[in-house]
């Protein structure tokens, strides 16, 4: 059977025990190896907040794995996702042929590290201006604005 | 003619995944996509965001992809 490279994301119950987390791990692991493949990168990325809510969870313990596997190897991995109780949810993706697969989670990654870069830049700046404004408005709030020194009925 | 010059409406708008090579389209890299989404959430529609056909077709699979997997939502929660 000729394998391919995969990558799959899937999301776990964040209230779920540590040892049924990493039981699932030894279980992915087992069925990869079995369809000759093997584990390219295997990504904790934690518990985060999700952007709605699944089975009344707000936060999702996120996993991410690249790995390469035939087809019978997928489906039997994406089975156990399914029959598993702590997973909320999968996504299976047919990696592209012609890029290597470790790159591509570098290139990833450099990507993820600019935005929080550019994320903690935009911050500093947003703080700064903050800053600066405050204290071009202090002196006008005290001093009376013009036009504006009662009523003009000298006559 | 006359008058004042006429201003130009069909502009060419630039693909950004053409012209900047570090931009890439990932599922996983929802900050990017949440570029190319309406303040509904909506995808961006080619005409407003200029990215040519190929590109945009890549992004609307990673914007469903990520929908799913709750990276970003489908819709702006109500808090």
């Amino acid at each position: 059977m000729q394998t391919r490279n995969y990558e799959t994301v899937f999301i776990t119950n964040p209230m779920a025990p540590e040892a049924k987390v990493s039981e699932l791990k030894a279980r992915v692991n087992q069925i990869i190896e079995a369809s000759k493949g093997r584990v390219i990168n295997w990504d904790d990325w934690g518990k985060r907040k999700m952007a709605y809510p699944i089975r009344k969870e707000h936060k999702g313990h996120y996993f991410c794995f690249t790995y390469s596997a035939d087809n019978k190897g997928v489906a039997e991995l994406e089975r156990n996702l399914r029959i598993n109780e702590d997973v909320f949810r999968f996504l299976t993706v047919k990696l592209d042929e012609k890029v290597d697969p470790l790159q591509a989670i570098q290139a990833f990654k450099t990507r993820l590290e600019a935005h929080a870069k550019r994320e903690k830049e935009r911050a500093e700046r947003d703080a700064e201006r903050a800053a600066q404004r405050a204290q071009v408005r202090r002196p006008e709030e005290y001093a009376p604005a013009p036009g504006d020194q009662g009523p003009e009925d000298e006559e | 003619m006359s008058g004042l010059p006429k201003k130009n409406f069909n502009r060419k708008k630039a693909c950004k995944f053409c012209t900047d090579k570090e931009m890439a389209i990932d599922y996983k890299d929802y900050k990017t996509l949440d570029l190319f989404l309406s303040e509904r959430f909506k995808i961006v529609p080619r005409r407003i965001s200029g990215n040519c056909a190929y590109h945009q077709r890549q992004l609307t699979m990673a914007v469903k992809r990520a929908r799913s997997l709750a990276l970003i939502g489908y819709s702006p929660t109500l808090e």
